[in-house]
């Protein structure tokens, strides 16, 4: 107890015999700032009066810089789902010939990464690990930032979640895994999901499935994607289910839900259903 | 005057650069450098208790009956003993044995036939499986946002309060990496503190020409696929690792698990064949079913007689780590 109090005491001390030094430190800075104050005003002012016109033009170019040359470029992506000619819509019926008969979509997304514009077969603009998740009926277009204007005549992008990012563990946003796009038993994405009913498939509620992945080989099923483009800031991509499903037997391949040379085979036939409208 | 102040200033410095650090998995020098990337999911106090609320909470599964830790009891090493095949909701029954966790930051893929490839999406496996936990990671969000203290608990955890899929995974993922096993006889006798007996010396030597190759040490496994020379179970028909790369090499291969605290996690083998450790040995002794893809080193077959099992088995006794299986920060949180 006694120790304590001396303790105290002796702080109070040390902390009387520290502001006093502080005071009288203070002192002699004070005056030294306030010279050192006046003289910078005084060389300002000469500066200013001998190079008003160089700071101004300084000033304005700063100005400019920051507003125009610099500034950002937003190029949208947007994607079209079709059914041949017509817009696609989910749970409607829509007819197809090759079958002869009706099909309905329930479901549709799939992944672009990779994204690339290029010119004259050069890569002059590439998006850094961004992976978009394209959903029929939540989101179809992707926004990419540039630096600045960019001239470019073709557009590269891929279906499906590179194979680094199949392999890091768990991440957010698009990939988070309650999108339902990442397969639960065997680790991996699906790249690519369409679901659907039609007649023509023998099975429960006539329904067909492809959950398309895989990316170890040889089963990997992520495909690179190519479209000649104009220079525009919106660019238009339509992609053709019913063009997809003529180039598949429906009434036998209904069901493809797990990485095989089949899910490979269906996502080369989906990989040239996209067009630049 | 100085001194304090040097003192303060030494004192705020260490606190500094220990909080930048932030938590580190503790585990000894003899070990390997683990195999899980702490940079996407970097250790805090706040999300390892998040996980470990999470991992013994049966909110996870569809109708609320079953945890993490129904099938994986701290108590059994985070096994689940007494049943050679685990059980889910409504008592279904699953095809395998429910295996041990431990060391897991050191595992490179993960199930016993390698189905999942990161601990972080492990746990989505029995989340879904119809016959473990049948619930889906969007149910458990709905569910985890209704669920005080959850909203608070994400919240501190990652500085935001909206619960996501990645969020939960993370932070299950962060309680099991803190399930590390390094202190059995075995690591007291590493660390120079005790000595092992002569007998388990002799076990030991038995170890080290037997059993080494693929129960490596220190983790007692190098986290590799063999086929053991089991005859394979016709009301079962797994084939392991052959389901995931359906490659005929891989047929009958099973991910090698650690010997570390065998004696808490009986059943032994994949499918939970086996209920005492000297069945196990009997097996590599005198029960190897010849393939053609058999663990080479299986191959000639393991010759010991009666008094080298019984050292083997006392050296293998050493795994053992009680302070790993009774650690209360691993336990059912109160």
């Amino acid at each position: 107890m006694g120790f304590c109090v001396f303790n105290k005491l002796n702080i109070i001390n040390l902390k009387n015999n520290y502001f006093k030094s502080y005071l009288v430190k203070s002192k002699s800075s004070k005056h030294l700032l306030n010279i050192f104050r006046n003289n910078l005003n005084r060389l300002i002012q000469t500066f200013a009066k001998k190079y008003l016109v160089l700071v101004l033009l300084l000033f304005i170019y700063v100005i400019f810089s920051a507003f125009y040359l610099s500034k950002p470029k937003t190029i949208i992506l947007f994607f079209i789902p079709c059914f041949g000619k017509e817009k696609l819509v989910i749970d409607k019926n829509y007819y197809s010939e090759i079958i002869s008969d009706s099909i309905s979509i329930q479901s549709l997304r799939f992944y672009v990464s990779g994204i690339y514009l290029l010119k004259n077969g050069k890569s002059i603009y590439q998006t850094k690990n961004q992976c978009n998740l394209i959903d029929i009926s939540k989101k179809l277009r992707i926004e990419i930032n540039t630096k600045s204007e960019l001239d470019f005549d073709c557009i590269q992008f891929n279906i499906g979640v590179d194979s680094s990012k199949q392999v890091s563990g768990v991440m957010g946003g698009d990939l988070d895994p309650m999108n339902g796009m990442y397969w639960t038993w065997q680790s991996g994405y699906i790249n690519f999901k369409l679901e659907g009913k039609s007649n023509i498939c023998n099975t429960r509620n006539n329904i067909f499935q492809f959950h398309i992945g895989g990316y170890q080989s040889p089963n990997n099923t992520i495909q690179k994607i190519m479209l000649p483009v104009k220079n525009e800031t919106n660019i238009i991509i339509r992609f053709d289910i019913k063009n997809f499903l003529s180039q598949i037997d429906l009434k036998n391949v209904n069901e493809v839900v797990s990485p095989s040379y089949k899910s490979v085979q269906i996502s080369k036939q989906y990989a040239n259903i996209f067009s630049i409208e | 005057m100085k001194f304090n102040i040097i003192l303060i200033s030494f004192i705020l410095f260490i606190s500094a650069i220990t909080i930048k650090k932030g938590v580190q998995l503790k585990y000894p020098d003899y070990f390997p450098k683990p195999n899980y990337d702490l940079k996407n999911n970097p250790l805090s106090n706040e999300t390892i208790a998040l996980g470990r609320l999470l991992f013994y909470d049966a909110i996870l599964s569809k109708n609320n009956t079953i945890s993490c830790a129904s099938c994986h009891s701290s108590y059994n090493a985070f096994a689940h003993t007494d049943h050679s095949l685990s059980h889910g909701i409504n008592d279904l029954i699953g095809k395998r044995n429910a295996p041990g966790l431990m060391n897991l930051a050191w595992h490179k893929l993960f199930m016993w036939d390698g189905a999942i490839n990161h601990l972080d999406m492990q746990a989505l496996a029995p989340i879904n499986h119809p016959k473990e936990m049948g619930e889906s990671m969007n149910n458990i969000v709905d569910k985890l946002k209704k669920k005080h203290p959850y909203p608070t608990l994400f919240k501190r955890a990652f500085r935001d309060s909206i619960i996501t899929g990645e969020n939960i995974l993370k932070a299950l993922s962060q309680f099991q990496l803190c399930l590390i096993s390094a202190e059995s006889k075995y690591d007291q006798v590493k660390k120079n503190r005790k000595k092992f007996s002569d007998q388990e010396n002799r076990g030991y030597v038995l170890f080290k020409t037997n059993c080494n190759f693929c129960h490596t040490e220190p983790l007692f496994s190098n986290y590799t696929f063999a086929n053991n020379g089991l005859a394979i179970d016709s009301t079962l028909n797994d084939f392991g690792r052959w389901q995931v790369t359906k490659k005929s090499t891989d047929s009958l291969m099973f991910k090698i698990p650690s010997l570390r605290n065998l004696s808490y996690t009986y059943p032994y083998m994949h499918d939970g064949r086996f209920n005492t450790i000297n069945q196990v040995i009997n097996h590599y002794t005198k029960g190897i079913k010849q393939s053609a893809n058999l663990a080479t080193e299986l191959k000639k077959g393991i010759l010991l007689s009666s008094n080298e099992k019984t050292d083997l088995i006392a050296f293998l006794l050493t795994l053992n780590d009680s302070a790993f299986v009774f650690n209360l920060n691993f336990a059912y949180p109160k």
